[in-house]
């Protein structure tokens, strides 16, 4: 993908890279596949006692990717086992490029283990979701193996609450109760747990107010469509405590003077942006005052700043923001971006220079604390009609219930939720690539042959909610949401079919008209897990 | 990959906008000629470039090639009218219901405004390896890629392999031999009228073709004949996904029934053979039987007794023996309490 930026600096025009889809297939990369074996023991309450997991993971030709440790710490995370091993070996293979997709190692380790836990609470005869609230992590739960003797931690984590309240939402008793075969069909439910890193934090923020008494929010974020860009800043006009038609956002282009910013990916932009954001407005907050008390005398702690003004605490408005960043601009120095807070990445101190002189010029660096690391969680629920006659299901129902922190724009957090859990979906119902093994040569190439899901594919209303308690470890509460949903929202469905058709039919993804068929047929499963790639 | 795929190769653009200059042209141009309808199977070959005729005639411009009319004994399909026309048609919907519900499903709604009854019937095999650009059997070389210890093979035949294992992917065909469709071909000789399953050739017989049509044939219009019109109809396409997929197999059945003895009745399955398959056999044995599940049962059982499958493709058999069984007796519903 550099090649295109590279003869684009040469050329100094613009250039694009058209590739076909068969040549997407050689260099476009696709996830690491991993197949593992896991022995796992539950006492009669369905806890887990012990976890031995050896995993391999397949990584493509060129270079290896992280999927199999993840794999193994997302589960050490959502089962909780007071005692795990974990032994992987990732191989290098001649067969087409691979590398981290959303919820890298997340998605396979979940749908590695979920239907295990399901499996156990059938043979346990527990609850489904029971067996899971046993088992989930809660409050600071430790993630991965020990670290110079010391395993880390999450920052909060309300999963059981995310449970129940999704449990309720989902009838799951009544589900469970309703007949499982009737006439070709039969039915099943599933429920499943599932989380990934949801936050990073030390990135910087940056705010001009301008003469005209406009707010302008420098914002780096890339625009993948999730309005991320623009809804992190409503955490700094809160704090500024003005009308969001005063501010504006500045963004797309890095010859706008962006200050140091997450990458777009990792699901870490709500959480970093909001705390750089918070931090900006914070930092404004307090330049406002001192513009005031150098205008108007007195200490900067006798001023406040409350709807889009600078007032005396106890007496009436002293400044506009307007007049405010006039007088900025007569001040110079850290007021007018003529000088950048000494810890600001030096690409924010390009930018504030860049801005010197245009109003109050803010910057600054998320530096609040955190302890613990920072993910987010779901429960998912799913439901399926199977025709036992031709191997064809249909998801009937779905839902996705988060824990991903305080909500900061509803219709986004239903976007990136049903997006991801569709792509969870996609990954139980069908997506594939097709690889001929004694020729090396990807036989799927288009797209009705690697078989994305389509909108009919998914039931017709996915339904959502999320549980909106903060993260007591960051200033807004948000943490990220994009790669967590991803991993339930391909085990909730297997569980789902493995309720309708019993637990040995599949022991691989996807699950198809074929999968379902032939096991039926032979009473056990027909498509080993090593060939996946049919 | 040394070959430069998806963009179209240079060919000479020809666009009758007469049946007779169609024919004209085809029988001039001869050998290097390439009939396109709709274009969805044309363009997938000639932008990957492993099909390079040397003029493509075009028949969008044919307007006597689209339309359905009703005739007085049922009605005839211009080979270029689009598969959503035939699928809203109400004719076509009130009488011959399993040709609605079979193009209603083909592919995608965009596919099917595009797609044609013509180019559905005629396209060519969707083996990955033969449209890979392999040179196999059916491309002229001299091996099968996809019938080999691990070659992919879970969408291929269970019948009718000869060399090549790939299957006949329309899901139109299996409903117009089920209502005894005609096809009409005209060429230079003349109009030439044969039944919907002479259409289609199997490896055996020439192992690069898929029908009979030869340079200079044009298949012009289809019958259906008044004969099943307003019968019994069974359509089922059981696909990977609900939207734009080819099917893992499909079966169409039209059944006479007398009381709810089956008195007369046609059945064929398709993409399990490299050429649409009728039921002959299960259609003299279930004759006279009741159109039960029972019935449909056997009748499963019958069909699927000479079936060969392949490493990945086992689970064809029963498929279609479920598929068969419910084109007699129905599916047995399941509704939740």
């Amino acid at each position: 993908m550099v090649i295109p930026a590279l003869l684009s600096k040469k050329l100094n025009a613009p250039v694009m890279m058209r590739i076909s889809r068969e040549e997407e297939h050689f260099i476009g990369r696709a996830r690491p596949s991993v197949e593992g074996r896991i022995k796992v023991g539950f006492t009669k309450d369905g806890r887990i006692t012990a976890l031995d997991m050896f995993s391999v993971c397949n990584t493509g030709a060129y270079e290896a990717a992280g999927d199999n440790g993840s794999a193994a710490s997302i589960i050490s995370l959502l089962y909780q086992p007071p005692a795990m091993r974990w032994r992987g070996a990732t191989v290098m293979t001649n067969t087409l490029t691979r590398s981290a997709m959303s919820a890298p190692g997340g998605l396979q380790g979940i749908t590695i283990m979920e239907p295990i836990l399901a499996k156990a609470a059938r043979k346990l005869s527990v609850d489904q979701v029971a067996l899971r609230r046993v088992n989930c992590p809660e409050g600071k739960a430790p993630v991965g193996p020990a670290v110079k003797g010391k395993r880390g931690y999450t920052t909060s984590c309300f999963l059981k609450e995310a449970l129940d309240r999704g449990a309720a939402q989902f009838k799951w008793s009544e589900r469970i109760a309703r007949p499982k075969r009737v006439g070709t069909k039969a039915y099943g439910v599933g429920v499943a747990i599932s989380s990934y890193v949801g936050g990073t934090v030390g990135f910087d923020g940056l705010l001009v107010i301008t003469p005209e008494g406009r707010v302008r929010f420098h914002s780096g974020i890339g625009n993948l469509g999730t309005e991320a860009v623009i809804d992190v800043h409503r955490a700094g006009a809160e704090i500024l405590d003005v009308n969001w038609e005063q501010c504006d956002i500045i963004w797309g282009d890095t010859s706008k003077s962006m200050p140091y910013t997450c990458a777009s990916g990792g699901s870490q932009t709500t959480h970093a942006m909001t705390r750089a954001a918070h931090s900006v407005a914070t930092a404004a907050r307090q330049r406002l005052k001192e513009v005031a008390a150098k205008t108007h005398g007195g200490d900067p702690e006798h001023y406040d700043v409350t709807k889009g003004h600078v007032i005396r605490k106890g007496g009436g408005s002293v400044m506009t923001f307007s007049e405010a960043a006039k007088k900025a601009i007569e001040l110079g120095g850290i007021y007018d971006g003529h000088e950048a807070p000494a810890d600001v990445h030096k690409l924010t101190k390009q930018s504030v220079a860049a801005l010197a002189g245009t109003g109050l010029v803010v910057s600054s660096k998320d530096t609040y604390p955190r302890d613990g690391n920072t993910y987010s969680f779901f429960a998912q629920f799913a439901e399926v009609e199977v025709d036992v006659e031709t191997g064809k299901y249909h998801i009937t129902d779905f839902l996705s219930y988060g824990d991903v922190g305080t909500v900061l724009h509803p219709n986004a957090l239903y976007g990136q939720v049903t997006g991801r859990t569709t792509l969870g979906i996609a990954h139980a119902i069908g997506q594939k690539w097709v690889l001929d093994p004694e020729y090396g040569f990807m036989v799927s190439k288009r797209f009705y042959q690697t078989k994305p899901p389509t909108i009919l594919d998914v039931p017709l209303d996915i339904q959502w909610n999320a549980l909106n308690i903060p993260d007591p470890e960051t200033p807004v509460g948000a943490r990220g949401v994009g790669e967590p949903p991803v991993g339930g929202g391909c085990a909730a469905v297997l569980n789902a079919l493995s309720d309708a058709l019993g637990d040995e039919i599949f022991r691989r993804t996807p699950v198809n008209a074929d999968t379902i068929l032939t096991s039926l047929e032979a009473g056990r499963p027909m498509q080993h897990p090593l060939m996946a790639h049919i | 990959m040394a070959v430069i795929r998806d963009v179209m190769p240079a060919f000479d653009l020809v666009q009758p906008t007469s049946v007779a200059d169609a024919q004209k042209l085809l029988a001039d141009i001869g050998d290097g000629a390439w009939v396109m309808a709709g274009g969805l199977d044309s363009f997938d070959w000639l932008k990957d470039r492993i099909k390079k005729p040397e003029v493509l005639v075009d028949l969008s411009g044919i307007d006597e090639l689209r339309g359905i009319r009703v005739t007085g004994d049922g009605i005839e399909i211009g080979a270029m009218t689009t598969l959503t026309e035939i699928a809203t048609h109400a004719e076509v919907r009130k009488n011959y219901g399993v040709l609605a519900e079979a193009v209603s499903v083909v592919a995608s709604p965009q596919i099917r405004n595009q797609g044609t009854l013509g180019g559905n019937i005629s396209q060519d095999v969707r083996c990955w390896y033969y449209r890979g650009g392999w040179p196999c059997y059916r491309a002229g070389g001299n091996i099968c890629y996809a019938d080999t210890p691990v070659g992919r093979n879970r969408e291929h035949a269970i019948f009718g392999a000869n060399r090549c294992v790939a299957v006949h992917p329309s899901d139109s065909v299996p409903a117009l031999i089920a209502i005894d469709a005609k096809f009409v071909i005209k060429n230079s000789k003349g109009d030439q009228v044969i039944d919907a399953e002479d259409y289609f050739i199997g490896p055996e017989y020439d192992i690069t073709k898929i029908n009979i049509i030869k340079p200079g044939d044009l298949l012009t219009s289809i019958r259906i004949p008044s004969t099943y019109s307003g019968v019994k109809f069974y359509f089922e396409k059981v696909r990977d996904r609900n939207v734009w997929d080819f099917p893992l197999m499909n079966v169409a059945s039209a059944i006479k029934l007398d009381g709810n003895n089956i008195s007369d009745i046609r059945i064929a399955v398709n993409a399990v053979s490299p050429r649409p398959m009728r039921l002959k056999n299960v259609e003299a044995a279930v004759k006279g039987k009741p159109a039960t599940s029972e019935t449909g049962e056997i009748a499963g059982k019958m069909a699927v007794e000479s079936a060969v499958p392949l490493q990945f493709n086992a689970y064809k058999i029963p498929l279609m023996r479920n598929l068969v069984k419910r084109a007699i007796g129905g599916v047995q519903e399941g509704k939740w309490a």
